[in-house]
């Protein structure tokens, strides 16, 4: 999925779909809840099937494909009926739109109205300026999935730009992997940690105040090693969708 | 003894059965993927060509015309001390060779490897040369003549301004011109002396092939201005 | 099966000279290929050569018997082999009917897959590899660590020691004079081996010509000194025809080194006067890649090792660490397609899915989605994925298929996080986070908690 002025467009009136990512309803409520906030400033009251669970990547990148079908199904069932399904989230996001056939043909359609919260915004209702105002250093990390299996491309940055106050910095070396891979995080602990602490030197190399993404799963694990080392434990790790509902 | 025809069937029933079912896909056209947007002119090809093998630590020598080959020839053999040369068995090389006396050079075809491994350069002839990459290509077709372009440390290609292409997929064309009138030997696409990096990734020349590589290029004076054939 | 050795992946993240995967040359070798490819239109030439590779891997059958044809007509020969142990066989009878003792080799990735040094040192026929790495790598009775760059984990203080030890020169670790010493030493074995042999890179059906790249040239003497000449080719190297060929030409080189090309691109035509050609076309495993389509596009890498160079786990492990001939990327999806799951399945887990790899791939195969699948395979076929993670993933499947299931497993989790913490044990996955990471606690109130306060309020 790219992001061309062909994307389909959010009419008014339409219904949207909160989907949080599993461990997002768990660890990380506040982007649920400042997805809520963001969504009713632009006037589009999201809804929430409380139903709903995962998406099934985990079982998937795992390998468990029939688990993972099960759950890919389900999720099928909740969503059912929306137009619009966003996700802050890029990981959820490429499950749907570009694994979803994988497990089965027939999941196609259901996969391919999720949307990641970056895109929806810019490409689906054509938004760039939320009215959002966070007077902070930022630096932006973008996950692997929502890099190269969606391209969002500049979206997040364009919507980072837009916020009154806020001060982009670079991150050296950003395409490189966080290195939280799932389930390779555990596996694979020590190689994990490696390339999560090459990460951590490169935010602590920009000088951002605040590390922002579209993934919580990967500021779980950039966040999580920076809070063992006294250089980068002043560094906050927030979710895009939190830096955009903040006034 | 192996029987390769029982491996052959079970091989090609193998791929038959895998590939069963499978839909048509195309091929597409062999068109160049890209081309040059504005076909220089020859002076500005020969600049170019000498650029990119400048690059690759190659050389090349802008001659006259050729009428000035064998001087200019001379005079680079007696500088870099090449005493003994093996030659490629072609027109433009035996006229390069006009000033040079009988024991300074053999005829790799029909020599023996062991004799061409003396030589202290090979002389050869370009079909054509790549201004894009800096290449020479080039037909060898005897045994002899096949070792000329990597036995010897010092390679000189003799070529002329008209056989300059712009385009490095147009020097496949010469390759193909000698696989369809069914050659037997190796064409070459020759880009630069021979290199490597396998030790640390430092780059060191003449790995096996020569450490040299000069390109004599008739038809261009040396300010760079074609003169005429 | 081979395995990811956790002290031996400690081994490499603290090695005293750095990572055996060369991170800091590897970047450079990455920013020289993208600066190449920015001379032309890289996207363009990829889409192009996936086509081609596509084309040529769906009509494998006719190609490669247009190829025997064609090669044959020319006065060569081609011999068939199903398997590793008859490739070998047919190259140790040509040895034999030649009465060749000696050969001298041009890298061949494939000629690693046969195990061929180790068969002819058992027949008691002398094999030397002529790249310069490969040289080195064989002196030092190792594997190559890197597809393009076989010496790469080797530093020139090891190189200079072990070439005074194995050749007898004097101590030196300057890179011209080792180089002067091996290529002396090899000067002589083209000139006296009986048998000279290189790869393929490609083998073009239409005229039964064999394409093949380099920049030393060790693969133009293997070729053309010695009186019998023999090829081996894997069934996936066939491409329809010569005019194909620029494309590959064009992103072969860049995707490898950075170099617009290899300082000679060979075009092998025929045998010419008096010699011999044989060539060897090899299945070893890869009718099984071809004949599931979801495995099939592995077919089509051309082997220039772009998927290694950019690959944060290669960078920091090195080469032997996946355990067989191809390493990085490639060789985590091919080898268990090509030797099976139950020996390679851990392979293709030891990957965070970046997709660096198919990002620089010049053919553009879908490396991550391969990576997912194989796991998959693994699971499949229990190889991997087996008792407690089975229940665990059963488990979990079951809790995420109803909300009352869901509530259950969270009061559960909160539960343990307690737990845990009052006991002082954690268990396995918890504990491998934790050794290096902070984890965020469970939320007081999670979002659905929230969500349902709210609506009844």
């Amino acid at each position: 999925m790219e992001t061309t002025a062909a994307a389909p467009r959010y009419t008014s009136g339409q219904r949207v779909a909160l989907f949080l990512p599993c461990y997002g309803d768990v660890l990380f409520p506040d982007v649920g809840r400042a997805m809520v906030t963001l969504f009713a400033r632009l006037g589009i009251r999201l809804e929430y099937p409380l139903d709903q669970t995962c998406c099934g990547q985990p079982a998937f990148n795992a390998g468990h494909w029939d688990e993972a079908r099960t759950v890919a199904q389900r999720f099928a069932t909740v969503f059912d009926g929306f137009d619009w399904i966003v996700v802050p989230s890029g990981s959820c996001a490429t499950m749907c739109r570009v694994f979803y056939p994988s497990l089965d043909p027939a999941l196609a359609p259901i996969g391919a109205r999720v949307y990641e919260l970056s895109t929806f915004l810019v490409d689906v209702m054509g938004v760039v300026d939320v009215g959002a105002r966070f007077p902070y250093a930022i630096a932006y990390h973008e996950g692997c999935h929502a890099r190269r299996e969606l391209r969002v491309g500049d979206a997040p940055l364009r919507l980072l730009r837009a916020v009154r106050e806020a001060r982009i910095v670079d991150i050296p070396s950003s395409d490189e992997c966080c290195g939280f891979g799932g389930l390779f995080s555990v596996k694979f602990d020590e190689l994990s940690a490696s390339m999560g602490e090459r990460k951590s030197a490169n935010v602590r190399a920009s000088g951002a105040d605040v590390l922002v993404s579209g993934d919580s799963s990967c500021l779980m694990q950039i966040g999580g090693l920076m809070a063992r080392d006294p250089a980068t434990r002043g560094i906050r790790t927030l979710h895009i969708a939190e830096v955009l509902a903040s006034t | 003894m192996t029987d390769s025809n029982a491996a052959r069937a079970a091989i090609l029933d193998k791929i038959k059965n895998a590939l069963a079912g499978e839909p048509p896909c195309e091929l597409p056209q062999p068109t160049p993927v890209f081309a040059p947007e504005v076909e220089p002119d020859r002076a500005e090809l020969a600049q170019m060509f000498a650029h990119e093998l400048a690059a690759l630590k190659g050389e090349t020598i802008f001659v006259q015309g050729a009428a000035f080959m064998p001087r200019a020839l001379g005079v680079l053999m007696t500088q870099r001390g090449l005493t003994m040369a093996a030659v490629q068995n072609s027109s433009r090389v035996s006229a390069a060779l006009a000033n040079l006396a009988g024991d300074r050079f053999f005829q790799a075809s029909g020599a023996s490897k062991e004799r061409i491994a003396t030589a202290s350069c090979g002389i050869i002839e370009a079909d054509a040369l790549l201004s894009d990459t800096g290449s020479v290509v080039a037909l060898f077709k005897n045994r002899g003549e096949r070792l000329l372009p990597y036995l010897p440390p010092t390679c000189i290609v003799i070529a002329d301004v008209q056989q300059l292409r712009p385009h490095m997929d147009d020097g496949i064309t010469t390759l193909y011109s000698a696989a369809a009138e069914g050659a037997c030997g190796e064409g070459v696409i020759i880009t630069g002396p021979s290199r490597s990096a396998d030790i640390e990734k430092v780059l060191v020349l003449g790995a096996h092939g020569p450490s040299a590589l000069i390109v004599m290029l008739s038809g261009i004076s040396e300010a760079g201005v074609i003169t005429e054939a | 099966m081979i395995h990811y050795d956790p002290r031996a992946v400690h081994g490499a993240l603290t090695h005293p000279h750095g990572p055996p995967g060369l991170p800091a040359t590897m970047e450079r070798i990455v920013a020289d290929k993208h600066a190449a490819q920015t001379q032309v239109p890289w996207q363009q030439l990829r889409a192009r050569v996936h086509a081609i590779k596509r084309y040529a891997v769906a009509n494998l059958g006719w190609l490669l018997t247009e190829f025997e044809k064609q090669f044959s007509a020319r006065g060569g020969t081609v011999l068939w082999a199903r398997t590793a142990d008859e490739a070998a066989a047919h190259f140790l009878d040509i040895c034999k009917r030649h009465g060749v003792r000696s050969v001298v080799k041009g890298k061949s990735m494939l000629s690693e897959e046969l195990e061929l040094n180790e068969r002819l040192a058992t027949a008691g026929i002398d094999a030397v590899e002529t790249d310069l790495g490969e040289y080195i790598v064989q002196l030092a009775g190792q594997k190559p660590s890197h597809i393009i760059a076989p010496a790469l984990h080797l530093s020139r203080q090891d190189i200079g020691k072990l070439f005074a030890a194995k050749l007898g020169i004097e101590y030196t670790d300057d890179p011209q004079t080792l180089l002067a010493a091996a290529r002396a030493r090899l000067r002589t074995r083209y000139l006296e081996a009986g048998l000279g042999m290189t790869g393929v890179n490609f083998a073009i059906a239409e005229s039964g010509t064999i394409v093949t790249v380099e920049n030393e040239g060790n693969q133009a003497l293997s070729a053309a000194a010695p009186p019998v000449y023999v090829a081996l080719m894997g069934i996936e190297k066939v491409i329809p025809r010569l005019l194909d060929l620029p494309p590959f030409l064009h992103v072969l080189a860049r995707a490898a080194t950075g170099q617009k090309l290899s300082v000679y691109t060979h075009h092998f035509l025929g045998p010419e006067d008096g010699r011999t050609w044989y060539c060897i076309i090899i299945d070893a495993g890869r009718t099984n890649v071809l004949a599931d389509e979801a495995t099939r596009e592995s077919l089509y890498c051309i082997r220039c090792g772009a998927c290694m160079n950019v690959c944060p786990i290669y960078r920091r492990v090195g080469g032997w660490a996946y355990g067989w001939v191809y390493p990085g990327p490639i060789g985590s999806v091919e080898t268990p397609q090509m030797i099976g799951v139950e020996r390679a399945g851990e392979l293709p887990f030891a990957s965070s899915l970046c997709g660096a790899c198919q990002h620089e791939c010049p053919v553009n195969i879908d490396l991550p989605h391969q990576l997912v699948y194989m796991r998959h395979k693994a699971v499949q076929r229990r190889a991997m994925g087996k008792g407690l993670e089975r229940s665990a993933f059963r488990f979990w499947a079951r809790a995420m298929s109803s909300l009352p299931a869901y509530k259950r497993a969270v009061r559960l989790a909160r539960f343990g996080t307690a737990a845990s913490a009052r006991i002082g044990w954690k268990p396995g996955p918890l504990a491998a986070w934790t050794r290096y990471r902070d984890l965020p606690p469970i939320a007081a109130e999670t979002f659905k908690e929230w969500w349902e306060r709210r609506a009844q309020s």
